[in-house]
């Protein structure tokens, strides 16, 4: 990995449909090449799997996300409100056992603390939902060498892109060129690094 | 011609007349059951009676949704849920024996001797009394029959004459009734259900119960339309797609009923108010908290978690499956909410629920079965025909 | 709700067969057209909306100034009515954000496609309305500096908060529902910045939209996780706003007070919250189409559906009084009786129970005929009368208190100036973030727009993949093997 970084970060061919992109992505796939990616405006139906990349794994995080939302809450207030079965109770640090008990409720409320659990259930899912998708992604990132490329900047408009990278085993710089261009795109351009 | 297949056809043929004897032996059994011990035995009935009854009423509910709201989930079902609503027409009669025999036996306030020394039911009785009570039971079927027989009778012109103006009668009739469903199915929770406790009320109860209508509906036609949709004509109504929809409305349905229950539960629970407690208390001692923790996880839990994972809804063994389960926790719900009413704190099954559970719901299949043979399985002339997906099945 | 979301992954996409966009439309006219609004010179119009609702807003800050100098007996309440228009407010607020939750989340499940043009603002008015009703329960603490206390933390004092109180629910309720409805606009915020960031001239303009982009490139991994996490947001919003509402509702309903305590209030309090909120959309909806020129993106058919929703959800609630008023009959509790009869019908404030049934029981009613959801103006009328109908709803709610269970305390409320100057000043600050909103941010899902452009859609099963006669059949969601 740690070899000589290559001059450019790879070759990007510009498209105007979503059609064409996808079918650009197919060929590309087909051909052997793997570290790529398509660029487009607003989500391409299956254009990632096009691209040859697998269905994200991000609902199972989520879910456990949620899993360990519910168990904070649960224990939170089953331990501090002296809930838990009382041989426990000794063994509670002294700042998390403070029974409460107002208005004769008994000390395991269980179904006065579902809201909680409920609710923070969906807080940590949500937190994993948007953080981990952000952290799979890679985002923050503000510099990217794709943006070296001044069309590149119609790709949040209406223009698409697929972008061959050049750690790709199977890259250079004349073949892929030639390789995209038979693809009949608008533009190839090289991406500096 | 026909789009049922003919093995399918041959094979609702032998349950529908396999239904319809054990329906009729069931009734008979229950019947001689009466004569040893009318009170056990027309309680469960009732209780029997209120799950297939739970079956028409949210059919008749779900198709008028279905007509107000669109969507294709509601076309591909349409011919299921009129055949279903249909049913009330048999419903009104199973509801007799409990009209003439039963009442004294089921409800406290019917019984002049006790009403009378009891001050709470003195001052319902202007709601609670016998020929109000049956009046009101004349009322709910008309409405419920009418608006049953009106949207078929509407629906087979459509199949003959393809006319523009009768997707605006479904609407017209549809819009009105839903909110006819509400009140009446409202008030026949009250009096058929509500009044077993006499002394207890709930505002959710109402809602609840319409819901729960509702809720059994969508799972029996889930399992009617996965069972009955063989072959290539009536295959292609139910994609990946239409599965994927069900079974969510499936999962939010069951989120939906957990929800209302809870709420409920968690009110009284809360107040602690010594004129609502009871009806938990009679519910959570003597077995029948087993009853309740076995619904809480049996009716939300589990069916929760696997209706999450993407597979369930997918593929349509395993939809079926679980729905088969849900039919079956349906039933518990309906159990759970008399049961402990007429043996509190106790844990009772009578051998008469099982002889009207098979005698009820032989009848109400058999006739079923035969109402949806009655008319085309897809109402070919309705205009979503066109929004179908011709792909991913 | 997890796992459930993947199955649903393609259907930010929409049926070709409704218009829901003008035709005549490109992906670069939508871009062009929604931050034009952002990027052009500030319009006269909007100076002087910004400045009215501006000076509103130092109503609000005065009267929060004198509240917390002189304390909230500068307000109406006192025995026995100790809630008053602070948690009427609070409630009204909250309820009108429910509906831009329920845009952005059911409607996305539930394929609506419609719902597209109108999430981005609907979720900026639930925000905004969430800020505003959070500021009531924490003026009306009286030292509102240790509204801290109210999280669970390890502390000096070794205590936690009472974890089987509603009003303690309220605090992890309100709390999640704005953190996930922050995230969930936020989220959707960001390719839309980093359109703004590339169509920008000015550098200072590009590099702030840049920042809030993150970088966005929108590869299509990145899309397919962004879908994903969407959705399961959509996914897990939807049980969210039905408990923040119900978790409102339980404030009142797990007291032993008649007229509060019912169970029905729950679903009931989430079809009122739905129902204010959506009739608050239309108000909002119908002078932004009229102002910004986007009857394009806001159609007819989007005002017919809102209709719908506010009379299928205005009927419900009208169905929860008819439960609630025959209970109290069925019930044959006196108190619950007296209540409704002595208090609640013909009772001192009699005249305000009878205003709500007239504007949420029947005004809605009219929204059966499709004329009048077709037209506008009634359709702006009947909804400010839905809004004040539901505020008179937690009006009358609230007035329950009045009558104690022992004659000796009964008493009557009114709000004082301050009241009135709170909750007028609240508006100050929901207009003034909602002009901020209209001026600075993409009012309208630019990528979700494009999506429902016939165009981007990919055609299928032809190699060459680009044949204009080719006429492809309408796609439903999740339709890959």
């Amino acid at each position: 990995m740690e070899a000589q970084k290559p001059e450019i970060y790879g070759m990007l061919a510009e498209f105007t449909t979503p059609t064409e992109i996808v079918a650009a992505a197919n060929k590309a796939r087909e051909a052997g090449f793997s570290k790529m990616e398509a660029y487009s405006p607003f989500p391409v139906e299956d254009l990632y799997e096009a691209v040859g990349f697998k269905r994200t794994k991000l609902p199972i995080l989520v879910f456990f996300g949620g899993l360990a939302g519910f168990f904070t809450a649960f224990s939170l207030q089953t331990f501090t409100m002296g809930g838990a079965p009382s041989f426990l109770n000794p063994f509670l640090p002294d700042w998390f056992y403070y029974p409460l008990n107002i208005g004769g409720r008994p000390l395991n409320s269980w179904p006065a603390f579902v809201p909680p659990e409920f609710e923070l259930a969906v807080l940590f899912s949500a937190f994993t939902a948007v953080f981990g998708m952000l952290l799979l992604n890679g985002y923050p990132r503000l510099y990217h060498p794709l943006f070296n490329v001044p069309r590149f900047s119609g790709v949040t408009t209406d223009r698409f892109f697929l972008c061959i990278e050049a750690r790709d085993p199977l890259f250079d710089i004349q073949g892929t060129r030639h390789f995209l261009e038979g693809l009949k795109p608008f533009e190839v351009s090289e991406v500096p690094q | 011609m026909s789009m049922i297949t003919p093995e399918v056809r041959e094979k609702v043929d032998k349950v529908q007349s396999f239904a319809l004897i054990a329906g009729v032996i069931g009734l008979l059994v229950t019947g001689g059951l009466i004569a040893v011990q009318p009170k056990e035995t027309l309680q469960s009935y009732l209780i029997s009676f209120l799950y297939f009854f739970s079956f028409s009423l949210g059919s008749l509910a779900l198709l008028m949704i279905q007509h107000v709201a669109g969507g294709v989930w509601g076309f591909a079902m349409r011919r299921l849920l009129e055949a279903g609503a249909r049913c009330l027409l048999l419903l009104a009669i199973l509801f007799l024996p409990i009209l003439l025999l039963g009442l004294k036996e089921i409800y406290v306030w019917a019984d002049h001797e006790i009403a009378q020394k009891d001050h709470i039911i003195e001052l319902k009785s202007g709601y609670l009394n016998v020929p109000f009570f049956t009046a009101r039971y004349f009322i709910f079927f008309g409405i419920w029959s009418f608006l049953a027989l009106a949207l078929s009778k509407l629906s087979k012109q459509e199949d003959e004459t393809a006319e523009a103006r009768i997707g605006f009668w479904f609407k017209a009739l549809s819009g009105p009734g839903i909110m006819a469903f509400a009140i009446t199915g409202g008030l026949a929770s009250v009096d058929w259900a509500m009044s077993v406790d006499v002394h207890w009320y709930s505002t959710m109860y109402p809602v609840l119960f319409c819901f729960g209508t509702i809720l059994s509906a969508m799972i029996f036609h889930i399992v009617a339309m996965i069972l009955l949709y063989q072959g290539p004509d009536l295959e292609k109504h139910l994609t990946k797609n239409h599965l994927r929809d069900v079974g969510s409305f499936f999962l939010g349905f069951i989120i939906f009923w957990a929800y209302l229950t809870f709420s409920q539960y968690l009110l009284i629970w809360a107040a602690n108010l010594k004129e609502e407690v009871p009806y938990f208390l009679n519910r959570s001692e003597g077995g029948w908290q087993l009853v309740a923790i076995s619904l809480g996880l049996g009716h939300f839990l589990l069916p929760f978690l696997v209706l999450l994972t993407r597979d369930a809804k997918r593929i349509k063994g395993n939809l079926l499956k679980v729905a088969c389960f849900m039919l079956f926790m349906r039933f518990v719900d309906y159990f759970f909410l008399l049961g402990p009413s007429f043996s509190p704190k106790h844990f009772a099954f009578p051998i008469g629920q099982l002889t009207s559970l098979v005698g009820i719901g032989g009848l109400w299949l058999g006739c079923f079965l035969w109402q949806w043979k009655s008319m085309p399985p897809i109402p070919v002339r309705d205009p979503r025909i066109l929004q179908q997906p011709i792909h991913g099945v | 709700m997890a796992s459930d979301i993947k199955e649903q992954e393609p259907s930010l996409r929409s049926d070709p067969q409704v218009p829901l966009v003008a035709p005549g439309h490109s992906f670069e006219s939508i871009s062009k057209k929604v931050i034009g609004v952002v990027l052009s010179v500030t319009p006269k119009g909007w100076m002087i909306g910004f400045a009215i609702s501006f000076m509103m807003l130092q109503v609000l800050l005065v009267s929060i100034t004198y509240l917390l100098y002189e304390g909230i007996g500068i307000w109406g309440v006192n025995v026995p009515v100790g809630w008053g228009f602070d948690i009427i407010n609070f409630v009204w607020w909250i309820g009108i954000g429910h509906a831009g939750t329920l845009i952005s989340a059911i409607l996305l499940l539930f394929h609506q496609t419609w719902r597209t043009s109108i999430n981005r603002f609907a979720e900026a008015m639930t925000l905004f309305a969430v800020a505003c009703a959070g500021l009531y329960p924490l003026a009306h603490m009286g030292r509102p500096w240790f509204a801290y206390w109210l999280l669970p933390y390890p502390n000096t004092m070794q205590l936690w908060p009472q974890f089987r109180s509603p009003l303690e629910w309220d605090v992890f309720a309100v709390s999640t529902y704005f953190t996930v409805s922050l995230l969930f606009w936020y989220i959707g915020l960001v390719p839309d910045f980093g359109n703004i960031r590339d169509r920008a001239k000015s550098p200072w303009i590009r590099f702030i939209y840049g920042i809030f982009a993150l970088g966005w490139r929108g590869g299509s991994m990145h899309w397919h996780r962004f879908e994903t996490a969407y959705l399961i947001l959509a996914g897990v919003s939807t049980p969210l706003v039905l408990s923040v509402h119900t978790i409102v509702s339980f404030d009142f309903a797990v007291s032993n007070l008649p007229g509060w305590h019912a169970t029905i209030f729950p679903p009931y309090f989430v079809a009122g919250a739905i129902y204010s909120g959506f009739a608050m959309v239309i108000n909002l909806a119908v002078p932004i189409r009229h102002f910004y020129g986007m009857k394009d993106f806001i159609t007819d058919k989007h005002l017919d559906n809102m209709a719908k929703i506010m009379l299928a959800t205005g009927s419900m609630v009208f169905y929860g009084y008819m439960v609630e008023a025959f209970m109290a009959y069925y019930s044959a509790n006196p108190f619950e009786r007296d209540l409704m009869m002595k208090n609640r019908v013909f009772g001192p404030y009699g005249g305000f129970y009878w205003a709500l049934v007239f504007c949420n029981g029947f005004v809605p009613q009219l929204l059966w005929i499709k004329r009048v959801r077709s037209w506008e103006a009634a359709l702006f009328i009947i909804s400010l009368i839905v809004n004040v109908g539901m505020w008179l709803e937690r009006f009358v709610i609230l007035m329950s208190l009045q009558r104690d269970f022992l004659p000796s305390s009964w008493g009557q409320y009114s709000p004082t100036f301050w009241d009135l100057s709170t909750y007028f000043g609240t508006f100050g600050l929901f207009l003034s973030l909602m002009f901020l909103f209209c001026r600075l941010l993409p009012m309208i899902a630019i990528f979700e727009m494009k999506h429902m452009l016939p165009e981007s859609h990919v055609h299928k099963g032809d190699d060459s993949g680009h044949d204009p006669g080719h006429a492809h059949a309408p796609k439903q969601g999740g339709g890959h093997q």
